[in-house]
């Protein structure tokens, strides 16, 4: 599991050209949006389709189960071992 | 006499047609009739001649604003509920939403006449939009339901004709603004299309559709990703896909037109004079919109006579354009106000509230238009802020920069990247350009990368260095070379993002230098960390051998000083 969370901090980091953020930057369990990282729409969108093209996934129409999904990458790391199909 | 100007379909399709799909569920217009005239009751209640609505599902945002309509009522479109807003509209709120006076029209249920009612004695605008003016202090734009009804009928009549009348309207776009409102909403609603509720906010999720003729309404934003996917199928015929917002690149209309077998129509407009002009992508030219009118002003910005404004008078844009032979070009923008995915940034509030911070004392803004839209910052700091950026590194000091501005502006509009500089790059005329701005953005970024080879503690990257020319300049006028200082750079930058390294870096050994760089060379990055040591091994190689490699250490920093705020 912890290597998939560097995966995904990577992916992440990578996905949104975060400029000067490394892996270790990354808190596992806070916000990505709001405070936190503090992403925006557009990088919740990029990372749906980054998360779609390395992990199969496709996320769900109903926004509420979305951004929980977007909650931490704790979350978002509990989502795709779950649901991973790549 | 009101009734008369309510879109046709609701006073005449049979009662079992199909109005709306609500999550894959029909909505039949005995449904919204019954629920209009509910909702008209319940609002009645509210005695509020203004209320401003916000409701995230497009049916029940749209029985709102009709039941408005018919009652005479006006409503001032949010478009969000985040405290901010509902503290600059202190009026009664409509709609499923934080603080709602009226969240839903059961209230109206049991007696409500019959629909539609008798018409109100009174004539109100109708419709409230804002948008961002160049001050960064939100414009009223005053709509009647007329001026929404006779764009329904031009996007008809430009459009729809061809449509079979079974054809489902699905959007990426959010309904409550002035693209998302006419054509994923009012156009199908008059011409009688059945409306998809839900937003399909993921490109992959259009492939979820079922299997009918589909209209999409979409933007760059969303557009740009259902290019980048690597398949992309949907069991749904689209017969048209529509873009606004901002410019939609050729290259990314060619694939989508492709991936989505339909046309792409290309909206230019604005939340003031509606749609102006469409162009078939990619490579269509601009045609007017019937009725409208263009010219030039004296700074070759447009000005528009439409149909759809409330008077005959020009209305001044200022966005820049060309007439060519075969049409219009647009060029670009004549103010500071920059287009972020679609959404309007005025740099100059931004940079007014930049420097209402303490810890800044100069500040200049820009657009970078790449991979994604996004606003770059380079700032001179106070002594405060320089104390405050030694003590929480760069990364924390532009996060937290950016936690202080997000309590006034939204967060699309917030920088995305950072330069602490002692002097703003004046130039010889003393001014500064967005050209010297960007070009501090550019310098230091990292080459287009891919993994090769990845394992814990060791990656394996190709460069493409070729797209990195900043890089090569400078250092030998007349031959490109990639400077050293650039190579230990980007290989410290790249392990610091692939591994999880504690501590800063902490210095050099063993540096060799054994082949120059140049643009056209292959190259490939290989990095092994060693996290007992805290070193990191990188080496530069192509077919030719090893380039340049050495070794970085890292150590945990001395407790930070406590910042002097």
């Amino acid at each position: 599991m912890l290597a998939l969370i560097d995966e995904i901090k990577t992916l992440i980091i990578e996905t949104l050209n975060l400029e000067d953020v490394t892996v270790a930057d990354i808190d596992t369990d806070a916000p990505l949006f709001a405070e936190g990282l503090g992403l925006d729409s557009i990088d919740a969108l990029e990372l749906g389709v980054a998360l779609h093209k390395r992990y199969g996934l496709t996320l769900s129409a109903e926004a509420e189960e979305t951004r929980q999904h977007f909650a931490s990458v704790r979350h978002l790391t509990d989502y795709v071992a779950a649901h991973r199909n790549r | 006499m009101n009734n008369l100007s309510l879109p046709l379909p609701l006073l005449s399709a049979p009662p079992d047609a199909i109005a709306f799909y609500r999550n894959t569920v029909p909505v039949p217009y005995a449904a919204l009739r019954a629920d209009l005239a509910a909702a008209r009751q319940a609002l009645a209640r509210l005695e509020a001649l203004e209320v401003v609505l916000f409701d995230a599902d497009a049916y029940a945002f749209l029985v709102w604003l009709i039941a408005c309509w018919q009652n005479g009522q006006t409503a001032l479109l949010a478009s969000d509920d985040l405290p901010g807003t509902r503290a600059f509209l202190p009026l009664p709120w409509v709609g499923r939403c934080e603080g709602s006076a009226l969240p839903d029209w059961s209230d109206g249920m049991a007696d409500a006449p019959a629909f539609p009612g008798l018409a109100p004695q009174f004539d109100r605008p109708g419709l409230v939009v804002f948008t961002s003016g160049s001050s960064g202090v939100p414009n009223r734009i005053f709509k009647a339901p007329t001026q929404l009804y006779r764009e329904a009928e031009l996007l008809h009549q430009v459009f729809g004709n061809t449509l079979p009348p079974d054809t489902r309207f699905v959007g990426t776009v959010p309904h409550q603004h002035m693209f998302g409102l006419p054509f994923r909403l009012i156009w199908p609603l008059c011409a009688g299309f059945p409306i998809i509720s839900e937003p399909y906010r993921y490109p992959e999720e259009l492939g979820r559709l079922s299997a009918a003729p589909h209209v999409l309404i979409s933007s760059p934003a969303t557009l740009k990703r259902l290019a980048q996917l690597e398949a992309f199928s949907s069991p749904a015929s689209f017969l048209a896909a529509f873009s606004a917002g901002s410019p939609l690149h050729d290259s990314v209309a060619a694939v989508c037109a492709s991936r989505l077998a339909t046309r792409m129509v290309e909206i230019y407009g604005s939340t003031e004079v509606a749609s102006v002009m469409h162009r078939i992508a990619p490579g269509g030219i601009w045609r007017e919109q019937p009725g409208v009118t263009l010219a030039l002003d004296e700074h070759g910005c447009l000005k528009i006579r439409s149909p759809l404004l409330p008077d005959d008078n020009w209305f001044q844009t200022q966005d820049t354009a060309v007439l060519e032979p075969s049409g219009w070009r647009l060029t670009g923008r004549a103010d500071r106000v920059a287009k972020i995915e679609g959404r309007r940034v005025a740099l100059d509030a931004l940079e007014t509230t930049l420097l209402a911070l303490p810890e800044v004392t100069e500040a200049r803004t820009a657009p970078l238009y790449r991979e994604r839209d996004e606003i770059v910052a380079a700032v001179v700091l106070s002594d405060t802020g320089h104390a405050q950026l030694q003590a929480l590194g760069k990364t924390r000091f532009d996060r937290w920069l950016r936690q202080r501005l997000s309590a006034s502006l939204e967060r699309i509009a917030l920088p995305r990247r950072w330069r602490y500089l002692s002097a703003l790059p004046y130039n010889a005329m003393g001014k500064i350009t967005t050209a010297d701005i960007v070009r501090l953005f550019e310098r230091q970024a990292l080459p287009p990368v891919t993994v090769t080879a990845r394992a814990a503690h060791e990656m394996a990257l190709t460069l493409a260095l070729r797209d990195c020319p900043h890089a090569f300049d400078g250092h030998f006028p007349q031959m490109a070379i990639l400077p050293g200082v650039i190579q230990v750079d980007w290989a410290l930058r790249l392990a610091q993002r692939y591994f999880s390294i504690e501590g800063r870096f902490s210095g050099l050994r063993q540096l060799r230098f054994q082949r120059i760089l140049r643009p056209d060379d292959q190259v490939s990055l290989t990095l092994r960390f060693f996290p007992e040591k805290k070193e990191v091994h990188f080496a530069y190689s192509s077919e030719c051998g090893v380039h340049s490699q050495g070794w970085a250490s890292f150590a945990h920093p001395v407790a930070a000083p406590c910042a002097a705020t």
